[in-house]
């Protein structure tokens, strides 16, 4: 598989760990008077789709950095990759 | 008390260095001093330009490097750089590096973090298509990249297409690349003399 | 004479001779020729006995799709089983053997399979060996192991190199013959850069087998200039012997290029195989069509070929596949077969087309509407039975059958991601489906363009359709003028009437009948059947067998051929060798290690050494007279208490973080709290999973405001280093931390004991002060040391001793070893290894992997009270949640062994004594487990239920692998200083 890095061009996936659902990136406040259920729903539930998936890799063998890939699990077709330092700024920015 | 005296030593002490296989060399790049610099928050654009003033050029898009074999400065990732340069002709690199990004970037000394071996000759991509997924033909001088070679994390520069590579190795594993290397360049020459 | 079958002409090398044996008795061939070829010149009919019946097989085909050829090659570590002799390219000296046969191919015991063949038909395994049930296992199945499989391995380990490697381009080109050269020469004019690859070791395909002419001339002169041009062009990388076996996501192939299986002596370091990993832009596949038999009684005998296979092994090689040849097809290209071979003097009895309205294209007797009921000789092909149009019977003797029931194009690759072929009904055949891996287009053969012009032009259109897709200008090549014949074929599969074994899959000898054996048991889908019978599921992968049980199935099922489709195409499309798969990732070299910078000063004391993941540690350093490792990790463990010890602990993951947020960035991933840790100061960290589970533990240094230095356990310095990052760079990206990781930077060692600051002040340079006011426990410092390197150090214990670790650049890392041995010296130091580096912090109560091993929190090690409340960390709102921090939960605790000496076994299980051993009274498992020479008996560190309000109490332990029960009184984990009085000297 060939993960089309934002800044260094298409890459070998070997580079490359997986982490798992770009769910991960909303992390909830560990603060909040609901926090213990917020947390279970954040960790253990998950859409499994067939189709388009936005997921986490860390380019281990490459920059260190973390991307939001966004792949079509049954195609294996892969439609975008983003910093996700960038995807997290920006939701930060969003609120 | 005893004056003891410490001296550095090589993480490829003991192996065959240079060593030489049908007109192509493996040889270390000893007497390097190597600092990271990494940008602090907003301040990318800003280091990049008191590095700039520093190293006397502009500091490399990704996936390259720039500099030559006194002062080298490769792009890591995002606001991070990895410089390397001859210890002799830039002493207290970190130093001089602390004080020009003044505050605005993290610095951190390196030093035989990595271990820098060269490898010369002819038509190297032969050898590098054995060892990286990297599309070493399609590299020129100044290409640099983090790829790995059998499982080891190494950085590959393009000194000159074809004919000259560096590749620094994390020092604990430098022994087992330098294998990794000797063994692609006895490939290829075995290849090479049966002449197909 | 020795050839008696070879006739003029043909591809072969005359001036190079060669010798090669075949079970034993020594041949005579040339340069050019396959195994199969020289056999078949020499007259050799009988190669092989089949997999389950034992029956008596010859030469099927001209190429990997050989089903009955399979013999192994080379003697001792180099045997080679199961090659296909019709793809092995002859060198001199060759050894090969036949397979599966004993005593001898001429006589095989094991043939009685055949005689008892009405017992053992499809899906007798699931009928048979079925009672008593006890025999399964003692006789049954050891018996079907020995009498399974063709070959046999060599048993010993391959003395071989194999690689792996990397190749790039923009267009690769599957297939080397009228359609993979038209689509390489295109492309090799634009530009761009081409691989073309094909599995045979010359170039040309079908033009080397067949008498077609290009240009009105020999197909061999326009190869020679073909192959010229290609080999002139500088971006364009020729790989015969190369098999592309797979389509992979992204334009990636796998490729397997057979680099010196070829050569009677390789020279030392030539890999004899290379696995590419070829990254393409664009691909054609141009891999061509396999033909296909008819079915019929006895179709299976030495002798019975396939039409298109003895025309190439007569133009090719010259060799005739027996001096008196018939024919029996369903299609024009039967006829060549007769055409080419009289054309060649050999004699051809018959033609038997089944087509009533077929027409002669030679001289030779045409049987029109007939078909071949039968067959006659054993070992080797006597006679045939025909059955002719209006009813007659007539016998035909010959000693070769060419058989063609049409041709197969060569789809794998194109259904490698999903896909499925579908049928075309004009050509009898599965073609290409409409779903192909994206960046492939299919040329020639392949993709139905039988013709020798068509597969030129549909191999240059392809090419240039692919690279203007690229942005390259492809100027179109001139094509020869070559022949255009249509295809004509009546759909014709097996024949229904004849008495005799019908046969579909020649390897794993599965009939007509058996496919409805399958359908009359309910199986009723293509995969199934497969399955049911076996039918595929060879080395040959069913290559001639499919297309003619997907007819049988679609018969029998009243189904036709399309709605019936194909079972699913993996990779490999052809057998690929494992040391391939692993290159030269074998032996020593299956991973990289990792040296510590004392490795080599270690190993001259002559330590042994124990593999931590990739690192190589010095596990203890035994001393002259000590013949047992608990002698020497005793006195090392004595010695750090006694005195003072030093231990590389190089391998802990360091992490320096930098920046005006490092702190709070500390306080996200730690559960505890680093805010107020004040400079010169370290601290415990303890990081969680954001499950709540306990991931890691570690120390941060404060060195200054804004930088910390944090060390990780050996094993999780990567995995803690990738959670870091995914922390600064994902979830608190509004902090200003960069992290660098020096763990290989720094050498770092322990010295540990009563005499540790002594032997540091030997070496420490002033005015740095020493002093426990100056530098209590837990203080950090950047300093110099054996007059002016650089270093830091750190006092931390985790051995329960006074004790610092001392850091400096990895360069000095063995001078410094070898000065604090100096140093120490006066001190009575001892270097001590991980073993006693295990035993020191057992002894202390300090958890480590064992006791951090995923599955436990911070309630079970007792460090609730850690885990901050007054700020979020990851993991730690779920470390509070009910099933991880209740009250009667898991706690460590220590053991002491109640019989001194015997070693209680980390893994164990703990219950109370009495109860039965059941997972229903399981209390806890010992994580650690240790001889300790302080307290002079077995201690073990422990999770158990309840634990810390069991002190006292007498526990079981049960090892029933071992057989065994032991008994140890509960204690409190920490067995030496509880009050921790010797930390801080």
């Amino acid at each position: 598989m060939i993960i089309p890095h934002p800044l260094l061009g298409p890459r070998d996936a070997r580079e490359f760990v997986y982490l798992g659902d770009a769910a991960l990136l909303d992390r909830p406040d560990g603060l909040a008077a609901d926090a213990d259920r917020l947390f279970h729903d954040y960790l253990y539930l998950r859409d499994n789709p067939a189709g388009i998936h936005r997921e986490l890799w860390f380019h281990e063998h490459g920059d260190r950095s973390w991307l939001v890939v966004t792949r079509d699990t049954v195609t294996h077709a892969i439609l975008k990759a983003e910093l996700a330092g960038d995807v997290a700024r920006k939701r930060r920015a969003n609120g | 008390m005893v004056d003891h005296r410490l001296a550095p030593r090589s993480a490829l002490a003991g192996q065959t260095s240079p060593l030489a296989v049908a007109g192509r060399v493996l040889s270390e790049v000893a007497g390097l001093a190597m600092v990271s610099v990494a940008a602090r928050s907003a301040e990318d654009a800003a280091v990049a330009d008191r590095l700039a003033v520093l190293a006397g050029a502009p500091m490399p898009e990704p996936g390259r490097c720039i500099g030559d074999a006194s002062l080298r400065i490769l792009w890591t990732g995002p606001g991070q750089w990895l410089a390397i340069a001859r210890a002799s002709e830039w002493p207290g690199l970190a130093a001089m590096l602390r004080d020009s990004t003044d505050g605005k970037a993290s610095v951190v000394p390196q030093d035989d973090g990595w271990t820098c071996m060269a490898m010369e000759g002819h038509d190297l991509d032969t050898v590098l298509e054995r060892l990286t997924p990297l599309d070493t033909r399609a590299m020129e001088a100044g290409h640099a990249s983090r790829t790995p070679i059998h499982h080891v994390g190494v950085f590959l520069l393009c000194i000159e297409p074809g004919r000259c590579a560096h590749i620094l190795a994390p020092r604990s594993y430098a022994r087992s690349v330098h294998h990794a290397l000797a063994d692609a360049l006895r490939a290829s020459a075995a290849l090479e003399s049966m002449g197909t | 004479m020795a050839e008696p079958n070879r006739l003029d002409g043909g591809r072969i090398d005359r001036a190079s001779p060669l010798t090669f044996s075949f079970d034993g008795k020594t041949f005579a061939g040339y340069r050019g020729d396959t195994l199969a070829s020289a056999l078949l010149a020499a007259n050799v009919k009988l190669v092989g006995r089949s997999f389950k019946y034992h029956r008596p097989r010859g030469i099927l085909t001209a190429g990997s799709e050989e089903p009955n050829a399979l013999v192994g090659l080379h003697r001792g570590a180099r045997h080679d089983p199961n090659a296909r002799a019709t793809t092995v390219e002859l060198h001199d000296g060759l050894v090969a053997v036949s397979q599966n046969r004993w005593p001898s191919l001429a006589f095989d015991v094991m043939a009685v399979n055949d005689v008892l063949s009405r017992f053992l038909t499809a899906g007798f395994y699931y009928k048979t060996f079925m009672w008593p049930k006890r025999f399964w296992e003692k006789f049954y199945e050891p018996a079907i192991r020995s009498a399974a499989g063709l070959g046999a391995l060599s048993g010993e380990p391959d003395p071989d190199r194999y690689d792996t490697g990397f190749l790039h381009c923009d267009l690769l080109v599957v297939g080397g013959g009228p359609a993979g050269l038209a689509a390489a020469m295109t492309a090799a004019r634009s530009g761009a850069r081409v691989i073309l690859a094909d599995e045979d070791f010359v170039l040309g395909g079908r033009l080397n087998a067949e008498t077609v002419t290009l240009d009105g001339e020999p197909a061999a002169v326009w190869l020679r200039r073909a192959l010229d041009e290609l080999h002139a062009a500088h971006n364009v990388r020729l790989m015969p012997r190369t098999s592309v076996f797979g389509a992979y996501d992204h334009g990636v192939y796998g490729a397997l290029e057979r680099v010196a299986d070829h050569l009677a002596v390789a020279p030392a370091h030539l890999p004899r195989q290379v696995l590419w990993r070829i990254r393409s832009r664009r691909a054609v596949l141009c891999a061509g069509a396999t033909e296909r038999p008819i079915a019929f009684a006895n179709n299976d005998r030495p002798g019975i070929m396939l039409a298109g296979a003895m025309r190439a092994y007569a133009n090719r090689w010259a060799v005739a596949a027996d001096r008196t040849v018939a024919v029996f097809t369903n299609n024009d290209d039967g006829h060549r077969t007769a055409s080419d071979l009289l054309a060649r003097g050999v004699s051809v009895a018959a033609v038997i087309d089944a087509r009533p309205d077929a027409h002669a294209q030679g001289n030779y007797e045409l049987h029109r509407g007939a078909i071949v009921e039968n067959t006659r000789g054993r070992k080797a092909l006597t006679s045939v039975d025909v059955r002719r149009a209006d009813g007659s019977r007539v016998t035909v003797p010959c000693g070769a059958l060419g058989v063609s029931g049409g041709w197969n194009p060569a789809v794998a690759l194109t259904c490698h991601q999903r896909g499925r072929p579908s049928w075309d009904a004009s050509l009898a055949a599965f073609v290409p489906g409409a779903d192909l891996p994206p960046g492939m287009a299919v040329a020639g053969a392949a993709n139905g363009s039988f013709s020798t012009h068509a597969a030129l032009q549909s191999g240059a259109d392809a090419a240039s359709h692919a690279l203007a897709e690229l942005g390259f200008e492809a100027p179109a090549a001139a094509l020869p003028l070559a022949e255009d014949a249509p295809v004509r074929i009546q759909a014709f599969w097996h024949v229904a009437s004849g008495k005799g074994r019908t046969w579909l899959d020649f390897q794993n000898d599965v009939t007509v009948k058996d496919v409805g054996l399958a359908v009359q048991e309910g199986f009723r889908s293509v995969e199934h059947v497969k399955r049911y019978t076996t039918l595929g599921m060879a080395t040959d992968q069913g290559k001639l067998a499919n297309t003619g049980a997907i007819a049988a199935l679609a018969d029998l099922t009243g189904r036709g051929m399309g709605e019936t489709g194909t079972t699913m195409f993996r990779p490999p499309w052809t057998p690929v060798p494992i040391a391939a798969f692993a290159g030269r990732s074998r032996g020593k070299d299956f991973r990289p290690a990792r040296l510590t910078p004392s490795h080599d000063w270690a190993a001259e004391q002559g330590a042994v050494f124990v593999e931590a993941g990739l690192w190589l540690r010095a596990q203890y350093f035994p001393r002259p007279g000590e013949t047992h490792w608990r002698q020497t990790v005793d006195r090392e463990v004595r010695a750090v208490r006694q005195a003072v010890g030093v231990c590389d602990v190089t391998t802990l993951g360091k992490v320096d973080v930098q920046g005006s947020d490092a702190a709070a960035f500390l306080n996200m991933i730690y559960c505890n709290g680093f805010s107020k840790l004040p400079v010169s100061r370290v601290r415990y960290g303890l990081m969680l999973r954001e499950d709540g589970m306990v991931m890691d533990d570690g120390t941060a240094a404060r060195l200054a405001d804004d930088h910390f230095v944090v060390t990780t356990t050996t094993a999780n310095a990567a995995l803690v280093y990738r959670h870091m990052e995914f922390v600064r760079q994902c979830l608190r990206s509004d902090l200003d931390v960069q992290l660098v990781s020096t763990t290989e930077a720094w050498a770092q060692y322990a010295v540990a004991g009563p005499h540790a600051r002594a032997l540091l002040a030997g070496i420490v340079d002033p005015p740095f002060d020493l002093g426990d006011d100056a530098f209590p426990y837990m203080a950090c410092a950047e300093l110099t040391v054996c007059g002016g390197v650089t270093a830091r150090l750190f006092r931390i214990s985790f051995s329960g001793e006074r004790a610092y670790e001392i850091a400096v650049p990895a360069c000095y890392g063995d001078s410094l070893i070898r000065v604090l041995m100096q140093a120490g010296a006066p001190h009575g130091v001892t270097p001590y290894g991980t073993e006693a580096l295990g035993v020191l912090r057992i002894e202390k109560g300090h958890p480590a992997g064992n006791e951090l091993n995923g599955q436990t929190s911070p309630a079970h090690l007792s460090m609730a009270r850690l885990v901050s409340t007054k700020k979020d960390s990851i993991g730690a709102v779920l470390s509070r949640r009910e099933g991880l921090s209740e009250a009667d939960g898991l706690r460590l605790v220590g053991l002491e062994a109640m019989d001194g000496e015997t070693a209680l076994p980390a893994g164990s299980h703990l219950f109370a004594p009495g109860r039965p051993h059941d997972p229903g009274h399981d209390e806890g498992w010992i994580t650690s487990a240790a001889y300790s020479p302080h307290l002079g008996r077995s201690i073990a560190l422990a999770f158990l239920a309840r634990g810390d309000s069991r002190l006292g109490e007498t526990i079981e332990i049960a090892n029933p692998l071992q057989g065994q029960t032991l008994r140890a009184t509960v204690v409190h984990p920490v067995f030496i200083d509880p009050e921790g009085t010797r930390l801080h000297g």
